[in-house]
């Protein structure tokens, strides 16, 4: 792999990558830490001799691991809050954006639910939803198959829909 | 299928998409070309192996690790707290010269340029300031080719920032767009236009004189001009048939903010000359002069233009003496920065284009440019003997572009002038 090859995956991949880690550690500063370790891996291995199918699949591979690895080594102890989470979100709130604001407000009700499902449905749910992912890219990505994809996004929905309906009639 | 989710599928595009910041994406991204280039620099056998389509072995590990992205990245208030620190000692005005590849770099990117962007609270001040940012990544890649710097990677490298940097400025400027701001998006992107035409001129200059990939950089500047010139001559129209629509209090209120802007920009433009006049010559000088005047000219006719209620016209007077200045401008201090023999072609005025097709435009009244501001084209072949004998191929070749040039677009020679510069130390 080139240098501008790989610059080229990086400047495709890193926003992806960047989302992926930061929906689970919850934690901008550590997420960058996490995507500037990930395409280091990446390079390293792609350069390191090894073939490269799908270099979107093996990113978020590598991202997953390291996500897993830093799990276990702080037992997530996240203090961090979603609002700081989105304090660096490149977002200017002009005079008529109410629109966008509610939604924003929305979403952000929505991520603070995904952070409560089993990891397994979030990360689906993320990467179906918000990375617009095919089940089948997710497949690839998490080295599982289809059909097992389907059914995690399917419950996933479903304990969204569930933990949705507590907090309406909260 | 899944119809009883519909509403859940639906809530999730109002999950914001978190995404890297410009200045987190930049520096991360230098960091990891850094580590890229590292571990084939210090094992080049490797590199050429691969080169050869043979497959590498050696994993550079501990070279990676030692490269961590600068972090840089600061919260607004932290940024301006760190600008005003840096500023006291004097790190931030050092980094505004830094150029790509260097230290101080990241500095003037993220930190400078962004906290500029974010004390920048208008609008248009702040498109206005996306495209200079624009120019200024090719004011970089020019140093860059200066200094003979300017390889196949660092080129690519320049040539994605000043896109991405150019797709900020047009993004800001489509904004206005949407808004029914036309003759803002007008402003813009005269402003870009002019900028564009000028660093055209610098770059083919340069690339006559480096071996590098300048010429490169400039084929992808050529078509931003045009694809901008283009967004301009929309947004123009756009802004006439506003004009017209438009109440007569609205449509001044829009004229004379286009004014200001002109007139701002031919003060900033003659600064520039009265800062470099020493280091120009007498012919440069009275053609950048010139130049000057006819955006003035385009300024009080204008005016007049106002004064007679025909606002559309007044619009493309007042947007036409911003690209004249703007370019000048950048011209004359390109050409010192540069010590740079350029040659400089400012194209002619488009009203004045028009008036020599002949009267397509209703609105426009008879009334002509005053006289100083059609220039006759002065062309300066004086060469410095000092350049010995292969600068003549370089001038036949320069004249064959320039005909050619002039050719193209179908352009007399009137108002096409062309401004040899040359700097002799």
């Amino acid at each position: 792999m080139s240098e501008a090859e790989f610059m080229a995956v990086y400047d495709e991949l890193a926003d992806p990558i960047f989302r992926h880690c930061v929906y689970r550690v919850y934690d901008r500063e550590r997420a960058r830490e996490l995507v500037q370790e990930t395409f280091t891996r990446f390079w390293k291995y792609a350069n390191g001799g090894n073939e490269v199918r799908s270099a979107k699949a093996l990113l978020y591979q590598i991202a997953t691991n390291l996500v897993i690895d830093e799990a276990r080594r702080r037992k997530r102890t996240s203090t961090v809050s979603l609002d700081a989470l989105y304090e660096e979100y490149q977002y200017e709130p002009g005079e008529d954006d109410r629109d966008r604001l509610y939604a924003i407000s929305e979403g952000k009700q929505l991520l603070k639910l995904l952070e409560e499902l089993d990891a397994q449905y979030r990360e689906v749910l993320t990467l179906r939803y918000v990375e617009d992912m095919h089940p089948k890219e997710i497949a690839e990505v998490l080295g599982t198959n289809r059909n097992t994809v389907s059914i995690r996004i399917n419950r996933g929905l479903a304990q969204l829909r569930k933990k949705l309906q507590e907090q309406h009639h909260a | 299928m899944r119809r009883e989710y519909r509403h859940i599928e639906k809530s999730f595009t109002t999950v914001p998409r978190i995404s890297l910041t410009e200045a987190e994406r930049e520096g991360m991204r230098a960091a990891l070309l850094q580590v890229a280039r590292l571990s084939r620099a210090v094992d080049p056998e490797r590199s050429r192996r691969e080169s050869r389509g043979e497959n590498p072995h050696t994993v550079l590990v501990s070279q990676a690790r030692r490269f961590r992205m600068p972090r840089i990245a600061l919260k607004p208030a932290a940024a301006f707290a760190m600008v005003l620190l840096l500023l006291s000692s004097g790190v931030s005005y050092a980094a505004e010269s830094a150029l790509p590849g260097e230290p101080l770099y990241p500095v003037k990117v993220s930190v400078n340029e962004e906290v500029r962007a974010a004390l920048t609270f208008d609008a248009e001040a702040r498109a206005v300031w996306e495209a200079e940012r624009a120019l200024r990544r090719l004011e970089e890649a020019e140093a860059l080719a200066a200094k003979n710097e300017l390889d196949a990677v660092t080129r690519a490298e320049a040539e994605r920032r000043f896109t991405r940097a150019a797709q900020a400025a047009e993004a800001k400027a489509e904004v206005f767009e949407t808004e029914g701001n036309h003759a803002a998006a007008a402003r813009v992107h005269a402003l870009l236009e002019g900028g564009l035409a000028a660093h055209e001129e610098v770059l083919s200059g340069l690339s006559g004189r480096v071996d590098g990939e300048a010429s490169a950089v400039l084929n992808t500047v050529r078509q931003r001009r045009e694809s901008v010139a283009e967004r301009r001559a929309n947004a123009e129209a756009s802004a006439d048939s506003q004009a017209d629509r438009q109440a007569d209090t609205r449509a001044q209120a829009s004229v004379q903010a286009t004014r200001r802007v002109a007139e701002r920009r031919i003060a900033s433009a003659q600064s520039a000359l009265v800062r470099s006049e020493t280091r120009l010559t007498a012919a440069v000088r009275a053609e950048a002069e010139t130049q000057i005047r006819a955006a003035e000219a385009a300024v009080v006719e204008g005016n007049a233009a106002v004064d007679a209620g025909m606002y559309a016209r007044a619009n493309r007077l007042f947007t036409e003496a911003q690209r004249i200045a703007r370019h000048v401008e950048i011209l004359i201090t390109s050409s010192v920065r540069f010590d740079l023999k350029v040659d400089l072609i400012v194209p002619p005025p488009r009203f004045l284009e028009r008036e020599n097709r002949g009267g397509e435009d209703d609105r426009r009244p008879d009334a002509a440019l005053p006289r100083e501001s059609r220039i006759e084209a002065t062309v300066d072949w004086r060469r410095d003997g000092r350049d010995g004998g292969d600068t003549r191929d370089q001038d036949r070749n320069d004249d064959a572009r320039w005909n050619d040039d002039r050719d193209r677009e179908g352009i007399g020679t009137r108002f096409y002038e062309r401004l040899n510069v040359r700097f002799g130390r």
